[in-house]
């Protein structure tokens, strides 16, 4: 009896031995929590610029140079998070994924590299107009990401 | 299948139709014996046809040369059209197109807002429209009794504004210009009985080249990014606000982290005098000298103003004071997306800066003096997101001014205000927004008179 509790005591242990290290493994380069904190910069940023919508008092060449500044953190943003991006298929072993999970996995991350150059690139021009529709797809590309090979991961 | 057509004792076959399966059959009929008995046959079709199409193509030729010689007439008639015309860009700024064959962005703007406004105190008057009814100005708060009447509601649209600018990037620097105008005019005719037309006004016309700045707009002591977002035009008490013509440099500090202002603005005197009434001599001979810094950070913005005035009257004889004031102010980072809003002066000349001038620049006495006297006030406004469409605003103002001991104890001592809102906005163009403000103003000699209001105002941006 004293047996069967130890062997059952052990292979409980080494069950959660393993799924701790598998959730480690997912996080161990660090890039995607990076590439995560981009995001949320670039979320914050978003919101600033759609504020401005509420001013009343400010002259409108005033709020051009507000809208400005933040058009330059968002090429600084759109930077740091292509620095990032580039890593994402890094975390490709982690996810013991078939060969055509792997293959939407990698066209995800390529997407999402596109898609931040082309917002970059907005930022730059000052195309204001452009950035939220360039940010919302970013997000919803991200959360389509987190949202299946997280998901995938966690099972 | 394949297809086979007989004209004339000839056979064609319509190769691009065969199918695999049917080759083989094709193959055998078509070397059949009749086939070689056709073979003159053929031949002389197809030099029948042959010469078919040369005679075809050679009217065809004679056709498009009569067409060539009509186009040509007509084009010795009319001077030639330009086909080729060029593509409208998008803009360097926000809602901008480039004007066509220049690098100028131009873009129009604006909103329609509309106030519906309960006042528990109205200035009162028959037939016209009552500023002070429309918009909090603290020093039309009622206070001796013939002066006002209960209860009163109106409704108006006159905040409504409109824009227009343009920009251009430049070897010297942005270039840019703005004409802004609302519907304010304190010479307009309206009334409120049938059409309630209003005339447009000027509030602002300037232009810019990088640093240096040119025309009229808000002056360099306020500081626009620290007013709190209120339905109410006028308020909070405390507030220093005043547009005018001005000429200004800007100089950009530390990377854009910080700026700082100088200007000469308009300058216009305005006294009390022994009755208590307000005199604007129009004998200004200085230009108020203001100068800001402003700086920048990501918790937030702070600004530090100080403004140098002289303060003149020709009225009895020539007189003049020169007085200063300093100024306080910010827009701070809370939690989330929540700020708080601040605003503290202090001063001999603040006057006809502060609270839609409550008090004036200085006071003139009988022999036509000109004497200044100290001020202070402020206010602070805290912002709070309720959600990503929701807000509200909650804001308390105050003014006080330390008047000279000639004026009657029928003028201004004091004023106060708090508003609170709760606005809108389904979408980025569009608010709705209710708001509650309560005001009083206290004279000299301890009278005092209260406001309470509901306003309720829609805003739509294009």
């Amino acid at each position: 009896m004293n047996k069967i509790v130890l062997f059952l005591s052990v292979f409980i242990l080494l069950g959660c031995e393993v799924k701790q290290t598998a959730q480690y493994q997912l996080l161990d380069t660090g890039k995607p929590a990076s590439h995560a904190i981009q995001s949320e910069r670039l979320r914050a940023v978003m919101i600033e610029l759609n504020d401005l919508m509420f001013e009343h008092m400010l002259t409108e060449v005033q709020i051009d140079r507000q809208r400005r500044f933040r058009t330059e953190e968002i090429v600084t943003v759109a930077e740091k998070l292509l620095e990032t991006v580039r890593y994402i298929p890094d975390a490709l072993p982690t996810l013991n994924l078939n060969k055509n999970e792997q293959h939407i996995f990698l066209e995800m991350s390529k997407k999402l590299n596109q898609q931040v150059s082309l917002l970059k690139q907005d930022a730059e021009n000052n195309h204001v107009d452009a950035i939220p529709k360039r940010a919302n797809q970013i997000i919803e590309t991200c959360n389509a990401c987190h949202h299946v090979f997280r998901q995938y991961h966690a099972n | 299948m394949p297809v086979i057509m007989f004209l004339d004792n000839t056979m064609l076959i319509n190769l691009p139709m065969l199918k695999k399966g049917s080759l083989f059959l094709t193959l055998i009929v078509s070397v059949l014996p009749p086939v070689y008995a056709a073979e003159e046959n053929l031949q002389q079709t197809v030099k029948d046809l042959r010469s078919q199409v040369e005679l075809l193509t050679a009217r065809l030729i004679q056709m498009e040369q009569r067409l060539d010689k009509k186009d040509n007439a007509a084009s010795n008639n009319k001077p030639a059209i330009k086909t080729e015309s060029k593509k409208v860009e998008v803009g360097s700024t926000k809602g901008s197109y480039k004007i066509p064959g220049t690098e100028t962005s131009l873009a129009i703007g604006g909103y329609v807002k509309l106030d519906a406004i309960y006042n528990s105190q109205s200035v009162g008057g028959n037939g016209g429209s009552n500023l002070g009814d429309q918009i909090l100005v603290a020093g039309a708060i009622p206070v001796q009794e013939n002066e006002k009447e209960d209860s009163q509601l109106t409704f108006h649209a006159r905040q409504s504004r409109f824009w227009l600018k343009s920009y251009t990037a430049t070897e010297w620097g942005d270039l840019n210009t703005y004409l802004e105008m609302d519907f304010f005019a304190f010479q307009s005719p309206g009334n409120e009985r049938v059409s309630n037309s209003y005339a447009p006004r000027l509030r602002h016309a300037f232009g810019s080249l990088g640093s240096f700045l040119a025309g009229q707009t808000w002056s360099t002591f306020m500081n626009v990014r620290a007013l709190p977002e209120l339905n109410d035009f006028g308020g909070p008490v405390g507030r220093v606000f005043a547009r005018q013509p001005q000429l200004r440099w800007t100089q950009a500090m530390y990377d854009g982290q910080a700026d700082w202002m100088i200007a000469i603005e308009a300058p216009e005197s305005t006294l009390t005098n022994t009755r208590g009434e307000r005199e604007t001599p129009d004998d200004d001979q200085v230009p108020d000298i203001i100068t800001r810094l402003n700086i920048y950070r990501p918790w937030g913005s702070v600004s530090l103003a100080a403004m140098l005035r002289n303060i003149r009257s020709d009225t009895e004889h020539n007189s003049d004071a020169y007085g200063g004031a300093l100024g306080l102010s910010g827009r701070i980072k809370s939690f989330d997306r929540d700020d708080l809003r601040f605003m503290l002066n202090y001063g001999n000349v603040l006057g006809r800066y502060v609270s839609s001038n409550l008090f004036n620049d200085g006071a003139i006495n009988s022999q036509g003096h000109v004497e200044l006297f100290n001020q202070y006030g402020g206010f602070v406004a805290y912002r709070h997101w309720w959600h990503d469409t929701w807000r509200s605003t909650i804001a308390y103002g105050f003014s006080y001014a330390d008047n000279v001991d000639f004026v009657p104890d029928t003028v201004s001592q004091w004023a106060q205000s708090a508003q609170m809102n709760l606005l809108w906005s389904p979408l980025p163009q569009t608010t709705f927004g209710l708001e509650y403000s309560y005001a009083s103003r206290g004279l000299e000699n301890n009278d005092n008179g209260h406001l309470h209001r509901v306003q309720f105002s829609s805003v739509f941006k294009f």
